[in-house]
């Protein structure tokens, strides 16, 4: 199983699409939080230099610098483009990638060097030899970096990578302008696609905030393992469940055994390089001692000088084998932490479309509450209406129709609940009576306030007693609380039944913000969850070239270690 | 040898190597292959009666004795040490240094390679699991995975033979140094022995000379002496009698004294002799040796880098011919 599951752009996801086009026609895009052109157009000479064919960016070399303002010293690497070269330090680097991480946050950006690796400073016996080795594997991952990116089908675009390329611009300059300036600072609360220009911020206010932006952190950085798990969704995109436990082995396979493992053989190849090296001089020294005897001597030089050339040839192997094996499979390693990050994003993203729906689906449940005891006030109120005409007794027979009504209701925990059960009341307000009338009602609200459950199955079935029953019932409550829920409901609500209508309003409102909300988040989402599929599939590609180069440096440096060592020992042989 | 396990059959195998280079020095040897027990030991068939019947014959010659002079004179250093000895004593000493350096540094690499190869074989596993997981790519992985174990495999087919060709027989060459030395050690023994009893001899004489020349007993010269003449004086010993006395038996001294001193004068004249004999002997067998040592040093590693070689060599185009669909 790989990152590139299906191909089939017709597997719609439950309520996630609405695919107005099918995979294959959409140019390959990337979700951005700010806009940018599309990858392709004209921006700069720059641009134009990293698309020619056969371009290499070059890490030349590292120089410290005394920085005149702090009287500090860092190290400034140059980065050869063309015939040009631009100088810039390890901090500048760390900041291009994260600023292309905020606007891209659905790309695979690739990683740069750690700052401090525990293992770089583990076998420091020379301070300035392990520096200078540090410094260099610095430069060579640095190099890798600018590559990767300038390979890249629409990094390769981004003008920001561009500025960082030129001589004359000040990084914190570029920093405090936009567009670097306009990043929305939560990237889930962004909604753009790479071709589409309105940027919406109003919705952030009622978004559920997720609680850590995925990339806060540099993903760059080695470990994710503060951050806690994100929820299970309801209905999971099969492909990124995939997708997500995939990586997860991945990077467990990558950082396990592989890793360690060669790590010992490169040091330990080390070890027998400077063992070898020892035994040639012992060698030599042994052969001069027995100058007696010459043929004995002159064969103890001959396995000397195998040695000897044996201890320069594991050197090669180790070197290649820590720049050619070794450093890309760390790259690796970190890229797998980088895609989890981007598949937490989707997740998270995917978790906001879900609870977006909830929260629709349960003001669509409030807003028939509130309509279905709309038309049951005015049906009562009707057939009040019509029992008023033909007696005139019957106020409390509609009453208690009305308390069996509000009884029944079921109430959510929103605060509309007690709204809810003051709108238990006639549509037409028309008629002052009513308002004697309602009284009665809130006997029930009291109760019913004091009876509140989440319950939003509505059992109106009740409705359906016959009002004879209910009278004798209600009678009596009515008569004990009537008095102080009219004083009390009194105070807070006025006109019950306007109360009603205004939260039927409300929650129109509410269900049509929502429905915006959640066809933006879906659409996001579609976006998202596109877009990385697509950048996970070019990153497959990616890394199965890389493994199969790293795996072929492998074999070819032994290779050539074997060869070479048959070379000075068959020579030897002949003593 | 230290680790145990005699049952072992990697050691078994040492040891056989070794006892028949060993069988092969003495037959090759020009006297020990004429030792008697040699053959006893060669032909016997219950070699314990017959090694106790041949240890009863050598005691009646009396040779035992060696030891304890050994040993009266192990911190006596030789008046006129031989140049030739000293410098063969020289020889081996700086020979076993060179073969203990190699010894050490032989170790450590093995101990290391035998490590390495254990790294290989987990690189190898964790790149089958990879392979596992990119279904893409899984059997080029897993053939890599398999040379890798491969290669893992005729790297402890090298460390094994190192460890019982090259370490045993540097460990050989070393204890024939060791027996060099002590050759040489009886030797100076046998030279010590005479210039002793030369002194003794001289002794004696400048005793009797002594004795004859100033007529007085023994020691004149010290007070203890002035007093027991007084002493044998008062008592009325017979001075003269008791000169006589003393002469003859220095006298007789002397004369034993002489045979002795020609008799190991012989004897030392002899061991020298066969000394110069066995160390240009040695010198044959060593170079011999450390030839051999170090060809089978080389062939082992030739033949471990072709094995090496092809392993490499084939899974190169199996990764090549990886395919991606390139962008």
């Amino acid at each position: 199983m790989s990152f590139s599951e299906t191909d089939d752009p017709t597997i719609s996801q439950d309520n996630l699409h609405d695919q107005t086009y099918s995979y294959q026609e959409q140019p390959y895009t990337a979700f951005t939080t700010i806009p940018r052109n599309a990858p392709g157009t004209p921006c700069c000479k720059i641009s134009d230099f990293l698309h020619e064919p056969h371009t290499s960016l070059f890490v030349t070399s590292a120089t410290k610098v005394a920085d005149g303002l702090t009287a500090s010293a860092f190290v400034a690497y140059t980065i050869k483009i063309g015939d040009k070269e631009v100088r810039r330090r390890y901090s500048e680097f760390e900041s291009l990638r994260k600023v292309l991480c905020r606007i891209y946050p659905t790309l695979i950006v690739p990683p740069i060097p750690e700052k401090h690796t525990i293992s770089n400073y583990a076998n420091l016996q020379n301070k300035s030899k392990e520096d200078a080795v540090i410094v260099e594997k610095r430069k060579r991952m640095l190099q890798k970096f600018l590559n990767r990116l300038a390979k890249h089908e629409i990094l390769s675009y981004e003008h920001i990578f561009h500025r960082f390329l030129e001589p004359d611009a000040s990084w914190s300059e570029l920093m405090h302008c936009p567009p670097i300036s306009t990043l929305p600072k939560n990237p889930m609360s962004a909604t753009l696609t790479a071709s589409a220009s309105a940027v919406s911020h109003s919705r952030s206010a009622s978004v559920p905030q997720s609680p850590t932006s995925p990339f806060q952190s540099s993903p760059g950085a080695p470990t994710n393992a503060g951050q806690p798990a994100p929820p299970p969704l309801r209905q999971p995109d099969p492909r990124f469940i995939d997708s997500e436990v995939f990586t997860q082995k991945f990077s467990n396979q990558l950082s396990g055994s592989m890793d360690r493992s060669q790590k010992k053989v490169v040091r330990k190849l080390g070890e027998i390089a400077s063992d070898k090296s020892e035994l040639g001089a012992t060698l030599n020294g042994f052969s001069l001692s027995e100058y007696a005897c010459v043929p004995l001597s002159n064969a103890i030089e001959r396995v000397g000088q195998a040695v000897d050339s044996s201890f320069m040839a594991t050197t090669e192997l180790m070197q290649a084998l820590e720049v050619n094996v070794n450093e890309p499979m760390q790259e690796y390693i970190q890229y797998a932490n980088i895609i989890k990050a981007i598949l937490k994003f989707r997740h998270q993203k995917h978790l906001l479309s879900e609870s977006t729906a909830d929260q629709l689906e349960s003001k669509r449940n409030n807003l028939e509450n509130l309509e279905r005891m709309e038309t049951e006030a005015k049906r009562i109120e009707d057939a009040l209406k019509r029992e008023r005409t033909a007696t005139s007794g019957s106020s409390s027979t509609s009453s208690t129709i009305h308390n069996d009504s509000t009884q029944n209701e079921g109430e959510t925990n929103d605060s509309h609940s007690e709204e809810g059960a003051f709108t238990n009341e006639p549509e037409s307000i028309s008629e002052p009576t009513e308002n004697a009338e309602t009284n009665n009602p809130y006997a029930r609200s009291d109760s019913m306030a004091s009876n509140t459950n989440g319950d939003p199955t509505n059992p109106y079935a009740h409705t359906h007693t016959p009002p004879t029953s209910a009278v004798k019932r209600r009678s009596t409550r009515l008569n004990v609380f009537s008095a102080l829920s009219h004083t009390l409901h009194g105070i807070i609500d006025v006109d019950p039944e306007a109360t009603r209508r205004n939260n039927i309003g409300k929650t129109k409102d509410a269900i049509a913000q929502l429905e915006e909300q959640l066809e933006t988040t879906n659409a996001d989402l579609d976006n998202i969850s596109r877009a990385v599929q697509a950048d996970l599939d070019r990153f497959q590609r990616q890394k199965i070239k890389d493994l199969r180069d790293i795996l072929l440096e492998y074999a070819k440096a032994h290779q050539r270690w074997c060869q070479k060592n048959l070379g000075s020992w068959s020579e030897a042989k002949q003593l | 040898y230290v680790r145990g396990d005699r049952f072992n059959p990697e050691f078994i195998e040492k040891r056989r190597a070794s006892l028949e280079r060993f069988l092969k020095k003495i037959a090759v040897h020009p006297v020990l292959q004429r030792a008697e027990c040699f053959r006893v030991f060669l032909d016997s068939r219950d070699w314990n009666s017959d090694l106790a019947l041949q240890n009863k014959k050598r005691q009646d010659e009396g040779r035992l004795d060696t030891i304890g002079d050994a040993l009266l004179n192990a911190f006596a250093k030789i008046k006129k040490p031989d140049e030739k000895f000293v410098i063969m004593r020289d020889e081996v000493d700086k020979l076993e240094e060179n073969l203990q350096g190699l010894e050490r540094l032989e170790q450590r690499i093995l101990k290391r390679q035998e490590e390495l190869e254990i790294d290989y074989r987990e690189f190898g596993g964790a790149v089958a699991g990879l392979g596992n997981l990119e279904t893409g790519i899984t059997e080029p992985l897993h053939r890599f995975a398999h040379t890798v174990a491969s290669y893992a495999t005729i790297l402890n087919e090298l460390s094994t033979r190192e460890d019982a060709e090259f370490l045993s027989e540097l460990h050989e060459c070393l204890a024939y140094c060791n027996s060099v030395k002590s050759v040489l050690k009886l030797r100076d023994q046998k030279q010590l022995d005479f210039e002793e009893l030369s002194d003794y001899l001289q002794q004696q004489v400048a005793e009797r000379q002594r004795l004859v020349s100033n007529g007085r007993l023994g020691g004149s010269a010290s007070i203890g002496g002035f007093f027991q003449q007084k002493m044998d004086e008062i008592k009325g010993v017979d001075q003269e009698r008791a000169k006589q006395d003393k002469l003859k038996r220095v006298e007789e001294k002397i004369k034993d004294l002489q045979d002795a001193v020609e008799k190991s004068s012989d004897d030392s004249d002899l061991f020298s002799n066969e000394t110069a004999k066995e160390y240009e002997i040695f010198q044959l067998q060593k170079t011999k040796d450390m030839r051999q040592c170090l060809l089978d040093y080389t062939t082992g590693r030739v033949e471990f880098f072709e094995k090496g070689k092809d392993l490499w060599d084939q899974i190169i185009p199996v990764l090549e011919a990886i395919h991606v669909d390139d962008d």
